[in-house]
Order: C-alpha cells, then sequence, then structure tokens
C-alpha cells in the first residue's frame, strides 16, 4: 500500500479507537447520571448521553468494519488487481460511516487512474484519438514497459452480436423482468423483514404502544431506563426482573454453552474423522438430537433431572433441579439440554472441514514425530479456523437468543411456575412476556438484543482478522 | 560429503544383503532397535484407537440416553417411574398409555394442523425462493446487487425485533381477534413465513454452478426465460429443493412461539403447542403423568425421525449448507 494510505489509515484507527472509547464513555457518565437523577427534566439530557454513546460506538465499529473491508480489498494491489466498484463501495460505506481520510485518498486515487479506466470503455477510442500522437494506443497483451496485461473489455452496447442473431444476452435489458421475479419476494421482505425492523425500534422510544390500536402518548427514551431498572412508570410500575434475572441468565448461558459445546463438538468431530470402522453410523447417531422437537426432548430432559428421576438415582444425590430449585443449579439441566441439543450441527459443519485437509499436513507432522495434541492445536484447529469463526458467530447469535429451551423444561420462566419469579428468564423470553401488556418495553428490549448482537458480532469479526486464515 | 573422489570411495553393495542375512539397523539416540520402535508404535497405535472408540461410544450413549428414556419412560407406570429404585427397562410394558394419550391429547388435529401449515408455507417459500433465486443468479438488471446486498444484511437481524411488529401487521389484517376463524389462524401462520432470504441465497449459489451454455442454447431454441427455469433450473437444482423442503418442514414441526402468540384457540395450534399445554395430571393425585406425558412426545418425535431415516442423505447435506434450523 502507498504510503498516504498508511497515514490515512493510521489516522482513521486512531479516530475511531477515540470514538469507540469515547461512546463507551458517554454511556457509563450517562448512566451515572440516571441512576441519580431524581425527576424527568433530569433523566432526558443524561439519557441522550447514554444514546449518543451507543450511536457512538455502533459507528465506530462499522467504520472499523468497512475500513478492513475497504483496505483488504485495495491491497490487492495493482491497477488491475483490485475491483474499483467494491473499492469505490467500501470506501463511500467508510466515509458515511465515520468520515474517513483513507476514503477520500481513494477517490483521489480513482481520478488519477481515469486513463486505464477509458481503456476498458473501447468506444471512447474513437479515430481521432487513436491517431493522436499524445495517447497511447492500447494493443491486448504484455507491455513489457509498465509491466502490465491490457485486455480490452467490452461494454454493453459492444453486444450487437448476439442480438442480431435473435439472442438475448443476459447482459443486455431484461431490466422489468428482473424486478417481476423478485417482485413476490421483495412485497414480502418489506412487509415482514424491513418494516417490522423499523416500526420496532420506533415502538421502542414511544411511551405505552398499544398495539391494538396503534396509539402511543408521545416519544421517550424511558422505555430503555425502564426495562434496565433504573426509571419507574408514571403509574409506579417498577422492572426489576430484566436486570436481576434475563440479562444474567442469558450471559450465563452465552458464556457456558458456546465455548463448550464448541470444544466437545470438536474433540467428536476430530475422533470421528480419525475412526474406521462404524464411521457412518456414529455420524448419524450424533445427528440424531437435530431431527428433534426441541419442546419434547426438554419435556424428556425435565423427567430425566426429576427429583425421583434417574440422574438423582444414578449419582445418589437427592437434588431438587427442575421444579421449585435454585436459580443456579437449575441452569446445570438447562445448559446441558442447550449443549446436547447444540452439538450436531457443529460435528456436521467440523466433519466437512476436516474432510477438506491436506493429508500431507498430518503425514509431514507424523514424520516429525509430533504427539497428538500437539498436531490437534497446530495444525488442525488453525486449519479449521473458517468453521471455528462460522460456529462461534451462529452459535453465539443464538444462544443471545435461547427461549424454547426454557419453556420445555420448565414450562413458564421460573422453576416455580407462573406464580413465581421468572428467575430463568431469557432476554427473548422477557420480549415473549411483554409483548401484550407492554409493547413499548418489549421493542425497547429487543433493540437492546439487537444492538448487543451486532456488537458482540462485529467484535468477533475483528478479533478474527488475525487469527483466521482464510 | 566425499562426493569428489568418488571414484577412490567404496560402498557397501546392498544387492548382496539379503533380509535372511538379519542385519539389525539400530538408531543411536534412542538405543532402541527398528522392531521395537515399530512394536511400540503399533501397540499406542492400537491403545490410541480403543481410546477413541471409547470416547466416542461414552458420548454417543449419552446423546442416545434421553432418547431411550424417552421410550422405556413412555412404557412403565406411573408408580414404577416415581419409585425411589430407578428401572432401566419397565417390569411390565404399558401400551395402554399410548392408547390414553391418544384419546386425551388431541394428536391428529395438531398434526392436521401442522401438516397444513408445512405444506402451504414450504410451497409458498419455494415458489418465492425459485422466481428470486433465479432473478439473483441469471438476470441481470440495475440495482440487483443493491437488492441482494440488503437482502444478505437481513440475515444478521434476529427475528424477535420482527415478531412484535409483524404481531401488530398480521393483526391489522384482520387474522387475530376473537372471532379468529380456522382459515385465519392458517393465514397467519403461513404467510409471514413465505420468504427465506437464507434459502434464496443458497438456492441462488446453486443456479449459479447451472453452466451459461445452457441458457445460451435454449435461447437459440427459441426457449423463454419463464420455462428455461422451470425446464431446466428446476429439475437441476432438485437436491437443493429437496433440502429446503425438509428443513422448511421440520421447522413448522418445531415452531413454538409465533402460533402460541397469533391463536386464541388451542385447536387452532401446532403440535409443539399442544405437547406443551396439554397436562397429562392424573386428576386423583394432582401429580403430572409422566408415562403420558413421555408416550405423547414418542408420538411428536417418531415422524421426524421417520423423515430423517427417509431423506437422511438431504438433511444433512442440506444442514451442512444451511445451518439454520427452520
Amino acid at each position: 500500500m502507498k504510503k498516504p494510505f498508511k497515514i490515512c489509515s493510521l489516522i482513521d484507527l486512531v479516530k475511531s479507537v477515540l470514538e469507540l472509547l469515547g461512546g463507551i464513555a458517554l454511556i457509563l457518565v450517562g448512566a451515572i447520571q440516571l441512576s441519580s437523577a431524581a425527576t424527568q427534566q433530569e433523566r432526558l439530557p443524561a439519557a441522550g448521553l447514554v444514546l449518543l454513546g451507543a450511536v457512538l460506538v455502533v459507528i465506530s465499529l462499522c467504520a472499523f468494519y468497512w475500513l478492513s473491508a475497504f483496505k483488504k480489498e485495495f491491497a490487492k494491489g495493482g491497477k488491475e488487481g483490485y475491483d474499483f466498484k467494491l473499492v469505490l463501495k467500501y470506501s463511500i460505506l467508510a466515509l458515511i460511516f465515520a468520515q474517513m481520510p483513507t476514503a477520500v485518498v481513494t477517490l483521489i486515487d480513482r481520478k488519477q487512474n481515469r486513463d486505464w479506466l477509458e481503456i476498458r470503455n473501447p468506444k471512447r477510442n474513437t479515430a481521432n484519438d487513436l491517431f493522436d500522437e499524445e495517447r497511447p494506443v492500447y494493443e491486448e497483451g504484455y507491455q513489457s514497459e509498465s509491466k502490465t496485461i491490457i485486455r480490452m473489455v467490452s461494454s454493453k452496447k459492444n453486444d450487437k452480436a448476439y442480438r442480431t442473431r435473435g439472442i438475448e444476452d443476459i447482459g443486455s435489458k431484461n431490466n422489468w423482468k428482473g424486478w417481476l421475479y423478485l417482485a413476490p419476494v421483495i412485497i414480502l421482505v418489506a412487509i415482514f423483514l424491513i418494516y417490522p425492523l423499523i416500526n420496532t425500534i420506533f415502538i421502542s422510544f414511544t411511551e405505552n404502544y398499544k398495539y391494538a390500536s396503534g396509539e402511543f402518548d408521545g416519544l421517550t427514551l424511558t422505555n430503555f431506563t425502564y426495562i434496565l431498572g433504573l426509571t419507574d412508570k408514571a403509574n409506579g410500575a417498577h422492572e426489576s426482573y430484566f436486570v436481576s434475572y434475563a440479562i444474567p441468565n442469558t450471559f450465563l448461558l452465552v458464556i457456558v454453552t458456546v465455548p463448550v459445546s464448541t470444544i466437545i463438538a470438536l474433540l467428536i468431530a476430530v475422533a470421528l474423522n480419525s475412526i474406521k470402522w462404524f464411521q457412518k453410523i456414529l455420524q448419524t447417531i450424533f445427528f440424531l438430537p437435530y431431527v428433534t422437537n426441541a419442546i419434547a426432548v426438554g419435556m424428556v430432559f425435565s423427567v430425566i433431572f426429576d427429583r425421583q428421576g434417574v440422574i438423582n438415582f444414578i449419582f445418589g444425590t437427592d437434588t431438587t433441579w427442575i421444579y421449585g430449585a435454585n436459580q443456579y443449579v437449575a441452569m446445570v439441566p438447562l445448559v446441558m439440554y442447550i449443549v446436547w441439543s447444540s452439538i450436531p450441527f457443529k460435528i456436521l459443519i467440523f466433519l466437512s472441514g476436516l474432510q477438506g485437509i491436506d493429508k500431507q499436513y498430518y503425514q509431514a507432522a507424523q514424520i516429525d514425530a509430533a504427539p497428538r495434541w500437539k498436531v490437534l492445536a497446530k495444525v488442525t484447529v488453525p486449519l479449521l479456523s473458517p468453521q471455528i469463526l462460522y460456529i462461534l458467530i451462529t452459535s453465539f447469535i443464538g444462544a443471545w437468543k435461547e427461549y424454547t429451551s426454557v419453556v420445555g423444561l420448565f414450562n413458564g420462566p421460573g422453576t416455580r411456575g407462573r406464580a413465581g419469579e421468572p428467575n430463568m428468564e431469557t432476554i427473548v423470553f422477557y420480549i415473549y412476556e411483554n409483548l401484550n401488556q407492554n409493547t413499548s418495553a418489549a421493542a425497547a428490549a429487543a433493540v437492546f438484543l439487537f444492538i448487543i448482537i451486532l456488537a458482540f458480532t462485529g467484535l468477533q469479526f475483528l478479533a478474527s482478522k488475525k487469527r483466521v486464515h482464510y | 560429503m566425499a562426493q569428489q573422489n568418488t571414484s577412490t570411495k567404496t560402498y557397501i553393495d546392498f544387492k548382496s544383503v539379503r533380509v535372511n542375512d538379519n542385519i539389525v539397523l539400530s538408531l543411536e539416540e534412542a538405543g532402541k532397535t527398528v522392531d521395537a520402535i515399530k512394536r511400540t508404535e503399533k501397540v499406542s497405535r492400537i491403545i490410541m484407537t480403543v481410546l477413541t472408540y471409547a470416547f466416542i461410544l461414552f458420548l454417543a450413549l449419552i446423546v442416545v440416553f434421553p432418547f431411550y428414556w424417552m421410550i422405556i419412560t413412555s412404557l412403565k407406570q406411573n408408580d414404577e417411574i416415581r419409585a425411589t429404585t430407578q428401572t432401566f427397562f419397565p417390569t411390565i410394558v404399558m401400551w395402554s398409555n399410548y392408547i390414553h394419550v391418544f384419546q386425551v391429547f388431541d394428536f391428529t388435529n395438531y398434526m392436521f394442523n401442522t401438516i397444513v401449515v408445512a405444506i402451504f408455507s414450504t410451497l409458498g417459500t419455494l415458489l418465492t425462493t425459485i422466481l428470486a433465486a433465479f432473478a439473483f443468479a441469471r438476470l441481470r438488471f440495475k440495482g440487483r446487487d443493491a437488492v441482494f446486498a440488503i437482502f444478505l444484511m437481513t440475515m444478521m437481524i434476529p427475528g424477535e425485533m420482527m415478531v412484535i411488529s409483524n404481531y401488530i401487521t398480521v393483526a391489522s389484517f384482520g387474522w387475530l381477534g376473537k372471532d379468529q376463524t380456522r382459515i385465519d389462524a392458517y393465514l397467519a401462520m403461513i404467510v409471514p413465513f413465505w420468504t427465506s432470504v437464507f434459502y434464496i441465497y443458497l438456492l441462488r449459489q446453486n443456479f449459479k454452478q447451472i453452466p451459461n451454455e445452457l441458457y445460451l442454447a435454449a435461447k437459440v431454441d427459441g426457449k423463454s426465460d419463464w420455462s428455461f427455469l422451470w425446464k431446466v433450473m428446476v429439475p437441476l437444482a432438485a437436491p437443493t429443493l429437496i433440502s429446503i423442503t425438509i428443513l422448511k418442514f421440520m421447522g413448522t414441526w418445531n415452531s413454538y412461539v409465533w402460533p402460541n402468540l397469533v391463536t386464541n384457540q388451542s385447536d387452532y395450534r401446532l403440535i409443539s403447542n399442544g405437547l406443551r399445554s396439554s397436562a397429562f395430571v392424573d386428576i386423583d393425585a394432582g401429580i403430572t403423568e409422566y408415562g403420558y406425558q413421555m408416550a405423547a412426545t414418542v408420538a411428536v418425535t417418531v415422524p421426524l425421525f421417520l423423515l430423517f431415516i427417509f431423506f437422511r442423505k438431504y438433511i444433512m447435506k442440506g444442514v451442512g449448507r444451511a445451518g439454520i434450523k427452520g
């Protein structure tokens, strides 16, 4: 990469890091102010600070992402190397999200390369141009002086040969036809995907939204502070379950189930890949938990972990796991159930990855007499890193949205049924519980979940840049 | 190295050495003969294989155990289930549990609902997916890549964001409420799932692999885009379409939240909802009859298993590529 790019991207990096840190600081300051604020007038600016901080964090993460995408594309080098359209797209996105100096430099760079762009469109080489002494005449082939390969690329206008024979080229104008084919999907996506997304974000800023009539009492920021238990509703309603149960439970499930199930699945996949006999049968057996009904197997687990069930019998214990259990004891069957049901998919992905690894690496390791664990750590895992990244991202997103497993296992939000406190509640559970009665709070919780998942996925992509070998 | 004076150097004549001569090579570092090293390697390989099989079989047992327990519990008497000594096979096989469950649990109704919803939502999804994938893979028009990028971006959004507004949307269509009919309930459960960005992506990748020459050949023969799609592309992409169908069917079989939200009568709900909401309580004792409960669970699980046995190849391939349940 050229020198101005290096300097500019350094400026970008520093700027984005500062933005990220500033955003986090703003969120913290706003949260502290919110917790000490007493009146509505004091709360509003504090909530504004939190929102501003969140926007900053999102913007800086987006900037990180687009900047790195842009750099990756640009680093392919040379005039022929990178795709201008992509570079332009990424630089515009980076420009929008964080006013990147690098993006500006790219746009200038594009102008300087105009000559090259023109030869892509031979129509511009009119007769006068060709005989002009000033302009170089391009021909297809290798130019030894500039050490570049020149290739004439036809533009759309030059496809006459096809058209005269009555064969419509796929590149010609079937504009309206394409949209016709897309119409059903676009209508459905607009109604059931795009509109709801915008609408949910909107609802999260309204007060007392009534889903039946669509009425609400003005815009507010208090929904977010309400679900976090910082402020109370006008009628004195106070929300403590979201902070005391939903967030910690979800977080615990995420940090326990994802690594545990990934490691177990990796070990099983490696073992399955190394055996000779019964490989297909065992593979099928390990896939079985995938083709089950989540609710049904949840009920089976609640029977297995019953007070008079088989687990207590085998281990000679007398623990209450499910009904009436302590919050953290009840986590054990829940985690086991989630791990049990999530390994088949991971094993399948890992196995297909393992089968794609070149055997030479293992032969080389064998010649060096490397011990097995070392082969696993230094050969298998690095070569499997794209699959591991994919699994980690999908299962992190899945774990943040845990819901049906709780319903299957506990038949309600808590271990004491409907009557007791919702001590097994997750974030998604909270959303569904409040959907009817308190739509605004449910929407706020959904937006909260959305931001967490986005931030987490972004962080994972960033962290993986160095470690994943594509 | 003494390559220079090769003429003076004498080499061992390997040809004259026979296997019968019992040469013993020994490696100085290890102080072991080659035979000994070979032997230890063989032994360690056998031990490793045995350990690997033990590990895998142990975990396979754990994976299978819930299924086994589900089946045997469904055949036990309630007294035996709640006894202090658990039995690993029912002392009296209670087939009557199943008869009781089919009397109490309205299995046929839930089954009917599930199949109707599964068939119509799968048909709708297939139609929209094929059309959209064709447009993305084969046709060229302005804004195609932009639309595709937006579609891909929507995959990042958690479904829970949409549920709230979709609920409101469906309500505004008049499909919810007190006077909900069976058709309304079906529509509310089917229509929002008529499109899946992920399947579009999957099928587009498949369509892209079909060579361009086929398209041009069809054009020479005077076929329109429409008949090319249905006569050539769809049959060629049949395995992917089967995978999509099965995954979609499994998704409907598993769906719990949405049917629960948008129906106001348990008659209209799907199999998962029926399973979780049915009580299976022994009225005299006031405790849950696990035997009945598990019999119902088996009845719900078996159809999926049959599907899996018949379409194992398509399911595992589809999941390997798709990786999303439902």
